[in-house]
């Protein structure tokens, strides 16, 4: 496997990281310099419009939070020697699981109750990641297509759901679930704009992570894992757990940055609300070599690189998800070795 | 009952790619975007022109170009193929929205007026012509040095190496080949249904890849793995007629399906995805 990790000489490492970004950049202005209706201000709007506003600041800020889950998700099943292709269902059930929390759950269980609605969303998530690991440790079945697949088959699911009887508001035409009651709203920071206090906990998770795979044995096994598989085994390391326990946690946190969407956010569960959160964690891994300490600042670049040129499209200056072809450019390059090592 | 051809042929053109591309040791996981862009494409330019040869002239070019794309990143950038592939996957439906958009002012359906799918004796021809190509990749694959050469490069890159037989060369041949029988398929696909809808794909480029396992690696056993995944597909489409039934759990069915499968030749101990995994640094 060929995943950008921590290098010998972490300047080398750093400069790949900075040239993909940057000639991901480069396509992306040169495209919007090119196809742009108003080139300048385009431009003006892409690179000052995150920081324009406090509303900007906050929502910014709430995206990248998400994206620090995400990202640690995605980090520690890389780590691991896993893929884990299955985020975006992942954090769809989590969301589904968290709704289904806040809405069954006696509203008088106040702040218990959010905490119970944030863990049945990292319970449901982390369920989806350990069945492909478990079909992996019990079956040799690759975890890259398994994940991806049963998150497949989830979303549609989950669609459907949403509008059935017992989620879904009578009499209302939009794809959406019922509002959760007031109670177990995460409550809002920095208002009008949608961050809120539930965001705050992506940094001490991070924090936690890197401490954990960084610092403690268990987390030297789980990159000796993914360094090299056969001689992890080797070692006596427990192939079992070890498969299960990387898509598991990586699960798991897919499923909380669902239930924080849900709970923090969007108050319900909107059809599609998650569309594209887990693939941009696997982006912000990547960006982040795979180390949780990263993961904090490369969220923080994506979503502002994220929301520019959502910006642009909203202001009628880009005809389409010009975001999606910033992503794909930095999935393409990320892992490239365009600096040369010396050999 | 009817034939799923139109379900077959696609998946066994797109599964015939991600075998050259497997054997050659570098799994090709952008079929699903290579398939969606030959959807387009096809659509496209036969809308555009109105020419078949045309249409197959454009598809087969964005399925190579696409795969030079990945191999220029994997090869010589060694770039993972895997996430490369991801990126191209998340690029092709932004390009086709912008694209429709530039051109049509929308996102949504384009529909051709007339259907232009050739059928002999009421066969799809696509259908007779993806059951030459089965038996050609056999033939390729099985009995020729090239195929000999394309499989030893996939097996064991050191021992290509230490006979001074570089692998670039094949490996690309292998993706490009792999890319436009996925663009090719993706082509088939849309032509079908005389028409383009946004992820029209919708997943059939991983299938394919589970169809590759779940015919043991092999040209032959392939075209009994893909009639079973097209008939299960077949399958759930015919139980949405049922209104009683859950919509969404059948729209997840066949994925689930596939798991399974998957699952199941997974522990019967089939070959393994034999891909750059392995060659770990």
């Amino acid at each position: 496997m060929n995943l950008p990790r921590a290098h010998a000489n972490p300047l080398i490492g750093l400069s790949s990281t900075l040239l993909a970004l940057a000639v991901s950049l480069l396509a992306t202005v040169v495209l919007l310099v090119v196809f742009g209706s108003h080139p300048l201000s385009a431009l003006m709007s892409f690179f000052v419009g995150p920081f324009s506003s406090p509303l900007a600041w906050g929502n910014t800020l709430n995206q990248s939070s998400l994206l620090v889950l995400t990202g640690l998700a995605a980090s520690v099943a890389f780590g691991a020697g896993a893929f884990n292709l299955g985020g975006e269902g992942q954090v769809y059930l989590g969301g589904l699981a968290a709704l289904a929390a806040a809405l069954f759950l006696p509203p008088v269980w106040g702040a218990l109750g959010i905490l119970a609605a944030l863990v049945s969303g990292m319970v449901a998530g982390a369920g989806l990641g350990a069945v492909s690991g478990a079909l992996k440790a019990r079956w040799q079945a690759d975890e890259l297509i398994t994940t991806f697949l049963l998150s497949a088959s989830v979303v549609p699911v989950v669609d459907s759901l949403i509008t059935s009887p017992l989620f879904g508001a009578a009499g209302s035409f939009l794809i959406t679930s019922r509002k959760i009651p007031q109670e177990f709203w995460l409550p809002g920071l920095l208002a009008p704009s949608n961050l809120h206090w539930g965001a705050l906990l992506a940094l001490p998770l991070a924090v936690i992570f890197g401490v954990l795979v960084n610092s403690t044995p268990w987390g030297y096994r789980l990159r000796l894992l993914g360094r090299n598989r056969a001689f992890a085994q080797y070692t006596g390391l427990s192939m079992a757990s070890y498969s299960l326990l990387p898509l598991g946690l990586s699960g798991a946190l897919h499923g909380l940055a669902g239930a924080l969407g849900v709970l923090g956010t969007q108050h319900a569960l909107v059809q599609g609300f998650s569309s594209g959160w887990g693939w941009n964690g696997i982006a912000v891994a990547l960006i982040a070599r795979t180390n949780p300490w990263a993961v904090v600042p490369a969220a923080l670049l994506f979503t502002f690189l994220d929301q520019a040129s959502r910006m642009v499209v909203l202001q009628g200056q880009f005809p389409f998800q010009l975001s999606a072809l910033f992503q794909a450019a930095i999935l393409f390059f990320i892992t490239a070795q365009i600096v040369r090592r010396r050999s | 009952m009817n034939l799923p051809f139109d379900l077959f042929t696609p998946l066994l053109l797109a599964a015939l790619g991600a075998l050259f591309s497997e054997r050659a040791g570098l799994l090709n996981i952008a079929l699903e975007g290579q398939m969606l862009g030959g959807a387009f494409t096809a659509i496209l330019v036969q809308q555009l022109t109105g020419n078949l040869a045309l249409t197959v002239l454009a598809v087969t070019s964005f399925g190579a170009l696409s795969s030079l794309v990945l191999a220029w990143g994997t090869l010589k950038l060694k770039a993972d193929p895997f996430i490369a592939a991801l990126g191209l996957n998340l690029l092709v439906p932004a390009l086709t929205g912008w694209v429709s958009f530039l051109l049509f002012g929308n996102l949504g359906v384009i529909r051709l007026a007339t259907n232009v799918a050739p059928r002999w004796e009421g066969i799809p021809v696509t259908f007779l012509l993806a059951l030459a190509l089965a038996g050609l990749a056999h033939f390729v694959l099985f009995h020729t040095s090239w195929g000999l050469r394309l499989r030893s490069a996939g097996a064991s890159e050191h021992l290509m190496a230490s006979r001074s037989l570089g692998t670039r060369g094949i490996k690309t041949a292998a993706l490009v080949i792999s890319g436009v029988l996925g663009a090719v398929g993706g082509a088939v696909l849309a032509l079908n249904l005389g028409a383009w809808v946004q992820g029209v794909s919708a997943g059939k480029g991983w299938i394919a890849l589970v169809a590759l396992y779940l015919g043991l690696r092999k040209p032959l056993p392939l075209l009994l793995a893909v009639a079973l995944l097209a008939w299960t597909e077949q399958l759930s489409g015919a139980l949405q007629a049922i209104p009683e039934l859950p919509g969404g759990l059948l729209l997840g069915l066949p994925s689930l399906i596939t798991v399974v499968v998957f699952v199941i030749t997974s522990a019967a101990g089939r070959p393994h995805r034999k891909s750059a995994r392995v060659t770990s640094r």
